[in-house]
């Protein structure tokens, strides 16, 4: 038997048994079960709007359920504003910026902030770099005091870079070793062509390439109160915040260099082909399917999240049930939207042994295609919409997480209604819209496929659906 | 009703107390004992529409049989695979339906299976709970589907990664001497394979009892309808005798244990250090979670100044008591305090261990200041406070400490446990325990032949 002739016949055996398990899968609820309760609505936290005059915008979100604060300083232009020469300049400055300012050496700032109960934590995004930090709310007012000094007087110690910019190159190293990153680079350069979005992280050369200037003329560049928001959210008394940070904030002067451009929308390259890195020794494939998406505040995006949850957003979703759960080809396998300032980015991710990483791709194929031409069941939906504002609830349970949703809105340029209003319009989704939204975007010839793995094991597998296949180096 | 009326004069606590400043916070916890040994704990939170439920066993990997490594997580698997009244993919319907998230995780003490949805659910998720303590649905089909499930994970999380977990499987593997304690908690795969249905039952009806449990919930409900409920659902599974906690101590350690690793994905080599902890349930393990901190944790921690910022010999550090798999609080058992140390030159691995050696006698001949002893009990207690922020890390702490403790309200304690520890309480704990004799150091270093393959 070719392989050619093996692959039909192993496509074929999979949709027939997936078929025949789709129509089984309906189990009968147990008859003892009690019903539902009413669902509470989950209402999103009350924000407040501040804008000094320098243009930086302050929004609290105060709850006082639990006695600490979180800051969270975010700023435009991220990864996405490195340049291909300097990937990784975004992660050297957000790094810097603990490493001493005007009044205080690394060290103390260090202190201070373990003393506030606290530690200095970084983001770098595609669209934006935010940073963080969570203090005992007795400690609000100093750890506002300190990232303020942090944020303006700055004083990039040339020792201190030396330190730093070594730190990324050895975590940068280290990642290359991980499949899931080697995954995640490749299928951004692949997707996104010479698109800035391309840039997944930092990279070795672009680091190497930054000089202590370069970073200093990023931070004139970027740190501006006009590009910026400070968030405060937790346990803090909003009135006296806000008075000791307009007195701390308000000297903070945008610099009369360019602001952060725009950048054209995305578009996408390379889908419908499979790429292959070769990894010696893998005993796993990890796999990762990308396109791009619908992104948050598009009129389609519920209907999106609704699909995503049936398809692979929840364990009974249906390639959770069907890949790990009928056939045990993985431990992991979901499907997410991740939603940028100018497109969303969608991907399904499996981690599946060697022996069967044909199987998997071929389930995978299935349910994509099942998505895209048969609409789910009025079951599904309302199950996927349950789902989904139960996990809003739960993303809303701390300070923290409500900073950090916070963040990735306005970077996004939306604000906390969005909440409210994608909890709505989730209601509203039917099965009808569903498919109409699966049916112009699941389609297995708009993703990119990349799978890193022994590529002397894997290749044949792969070779069987009649896609173009490549080697990545 | 009458068994519910005995049954509120079993133990009942109520502690209930906020204030504005963060020094005094506390969590409320109620407790209530059912007269089949259920332990059942509450915390009132109405922060959110939402609870979190914890249904936490007392068994965990230490004490899965030999011949069966890393059978007490296959088994975890296996509950979420059906019981007779409940087919296979219902469970995980009717959570997600009612707009819950759930999962279980297994470690080395407990098991902990957890919820957390909105309170709309909450029959319906105790229903459930109550359905697999009940009894499983044991099938061939199952426990294949599973294992190959597991083997799965142990690939994902362990062989097909750089580093390989080495800073936990294989450190308590050198560190100890016992089954118990050493085996490769994950599974080799020859046992995994090996694990049968017969197995599996047994080991239900040994551990999964409800004397053997406690069912946490924290969240917007009322203590009047958690534990009626509570009894309601789970009140008419009768006790079962539960094997004795058997001696998991180990024979005293009597000199240092080295090893050296060659990692084939790795492209950095790194360090792990681990010294046996003491007891527990003595004073100077809460003094190592202490002194961990001192040592680990931020920019301002000891091992961070010395060895990446003094003598720029490694790239990251990290470590703690009972880590990664837990923290100095929810074990029962030898644990050891780990540090891991990531770095760049393979040929500088003394070097390190020499500057990490002089961080540690440092601590030992000089004792720590007042301001920055006061600063590591600022930012322990902050983390802990963390680990009772959300309605399920809540459950989890409130679960783990009734388990080992006995007592729930231990979580409103460790911060006043912990103001009490005086610079000649840190100084005597690392002079005694964080000696050479006493641990074990693996390096683990890069392996280039999978790139000239």
């Amino acid at each position: 038997v070719s392989v050619k002739k093996l692959a039909t016949l192993v496509i074929f055996l999979g949709l027939v048994s997936s078929i025949l398990n789709a129509a089984q899968k309906e189990p009968q609820l147990p008859k003892d079960l009690p019903p539902f309760g009413e669902m509470k609505p989950v209402q999103a936290p009350l924000v407040t709007e501040k804008k000094l005059t320098n243009g930086l915008t302050l929004w609290f979100a105060p709850n006082a359920a639990f006695p600490k604060v979180t800051f969270v300083l975010v700023i435009k232009g991220g990864i996405e504003q490195d340049g291909v020469d300097h990937a990784g300049v975004s992660e050297l400055l957000a790094g810097m910026l603990n490493q001493g300012t005007k009044n205080r050496t690394a060290k103390r700032i260090a202190e201070e902030l373990q003393n506030a109960g606290g530690s200095f934590s970084y983001w770098v995004d595609t669209d934006g770099i935010s940073f963080s930090t969570i203090v005992l709310s007795e400690m609000a007012l100093d750890a506002a005091t300190l990232l303020a000094d942090m944020a303006q007087n700055c004083t990039f110690p040339e020792n201190e870079f030396e330190i730093v910019k070594k730190k990324n190159l050895d975590y940068l190293e280290a990642s290359e070793a991980e499949p899931g990153f080697l995954t995640g680079r490749a299928s951004y350069k692949l997707l996104f062509g010479d698109h800035p979005y391309s840039i997944y992280s930092g990279t070795k050369e672009g680091v190497t390439n930054s000089s202590l200037n370069d970073v200093k003329s990023e931070y004139v560049r970027r740190f501006r109160p006009d590009q910026a928001l400070l968030i405060v959210a937790g346990d803090f008394d909003s009135k006296e915040m806000e008075s000791h940070l307009t007195k701390l904030m308000s000297s903070w002067k945008a610099s009369k260099e360019n602001a952060i451009g725009s950048l054209p929308i995305p578009e996408s390259h390379n889908t419908g082909k499979v790429f292959i890195l070769n990894r010696p020794g893998s005993v796993q494939s990890t796999i990762q399917f990308s396109r791009l998406g619908i992104k948050r505040g598009d009129p389609e995006y519920a209907a999106s999240e609704v699909g995503n949850a049936i398809f692979g957003g929840m364990s009974s979703g249906r390639l959770f049930q069907n890949v790990r759960e009928e056939k045990g080809y993985a431990y992991s396998i979901w499907s997410r939207i991740n939603s940028e300032n100018l497109s969303a980015i969608y991907t399904i991710k499996a981690n599946v042994r060697n022996e069967v990483t044909g199987g998997a791709m071929n389930e995978i194929f299935y349910e994509i295609n099942r998505m895209a031409t048969t609409a789910p069941s009025n079951d599904e939906v309302t199950r996927a919409q349950r789902y989904l504002l139960g996990y809003r609830a739960f993303l809303l349970q701390s300070s923290s997480s409500v900073a950090d949703e916070l963040t990735s809105l306005w970077l996004m340029n939306l604000n906390s209604e969005q909440l409210n209003r994608e909890s709505k319009e989730i209601l509203e989704v039917t099965a009808h819209k569903v498919k109409e939204v699966s049916g112009k975007s699941q389609a297995v010839q708009n993703y990119v496929v990349v799978a890193v793995g022994e590529e002397k094991v894997i290749r044949d597998q792969l070779s069987v659906f009649g896609l173009k296949m490549e080697s990545l180096k | 009703m009458k068994l519910f009326i005995l049954t509120l004069l079993v133990l009942l606590v109520v502690q209930f107390s906020f204030a504005a400043s963060s020094k005094d916070w506390k969590v409320p916890t109620e407790i209530k004992k059912l007269p089949n040994g259920l332990r059942v704990v509450f915390s009132e939170d109405h922060s959110s529409p939402t609870f979190a439920i914890c249904i936490t066993y007392g068994i965990g990997f230490r004490l899965e049989p030999e011949g069966r490594t890393g059978f007490a997580h296959l088994f975890e698997h296996m509950t979420f695979q059906g019981t007779p009244n409940t087919p296979k993919g219902v469970l995980d319907k009717v959570v997600q339906s009612g707009g819950g998230l759930h999962d279980g995780y297994t470690r080395s003490d407990f098991t902990n299976y957890f919820v957390n949805a909105p309170t709309s659910s909450f029959d319906q998720i105790l229903w459930l709970e109550a359905d697999i303590m009940k009894g499983l649905d044991f099938t061939d089909e199952n426990l294949r589907n599973q294992k190959d499930v597991v083997e799965e994970e142990v690939r994902l999380n362990v062989l097909n990664q750089p580093y390989g977990g080495f800073y936990w499987i294989d450190l308590q593997r050198k560190a100890y001497d016992t089954f118990p304690n050493s085996h490769n908690w994950y599974g080799d795969f020859k046992d995994l394979e090996a694990a049968t249905l017969d197995d599996v039952k047994k080991f239900f009806e040994q551990y999964y009892a409800p004397n053997n449990a406690v069912i946490a919930v924290a969240g917007d409900l009322s203590s009047e309808e958690v534990f009626s409920k509570v009894e309601k659902y789970f009140g008419s599974i009768p006790a079962r005798k539960v094997p004795p906690l058997p001696n998991v101590s180990e024979p005293p350690q009597t000199g240092e244990r080295r090893e050296t690793q060659k990692d084939n994905f790795a492209k950095l080599p790194a360090i792990a250090i681990g010294y046996r902890m003491p007891s527990r349930t003595s004073r100077d393990s809460l003094v190592g979670a202490l002194v961990s901190n001192l040592l680990h944790d931020g920019e301002s921690s000891r091992l961070y100044l010395k060895l990446i910022k003094d003598a720029k010999v490694a790239t990251d550090v990290s470590g703690g008591v009972n880590w990664p798999l837990g923290n100095a609080f929810d074990f029962n058992g030898p644990t050891l305090f780990t540090s891991l140390v990531f770095y760049a030159d393979v040929t500088k691995a003394e070097e390190l261990i020499q500057n990490y050696d002089s961080v540690i006698s440092e601590l030992a001949q000089n004792q720590v200041s007042a301001e920055e002893l006061s600063r590591a009990r600022n930012k322990f207690r902050s983390d802990w406070y963390a680990e009772l922020e959300r309605p399920i890390s809540r459950a989890s702490a409130l679960a783990t400490t009734t388990l080992f403790d006995g007592d729930p309200s231990r979580v409103n304690k460790i911060a006043d446990e912990i103001k009490q520890i005086t610079p000649q309480d840190i100084q005597s704990f690392v002079k005694r325990y964080l000696v050479q004799s006493n641990r074990t150091i693996i390096n683990r270093i890069p392996d280039n032949k999978g790139e000239k393959q």
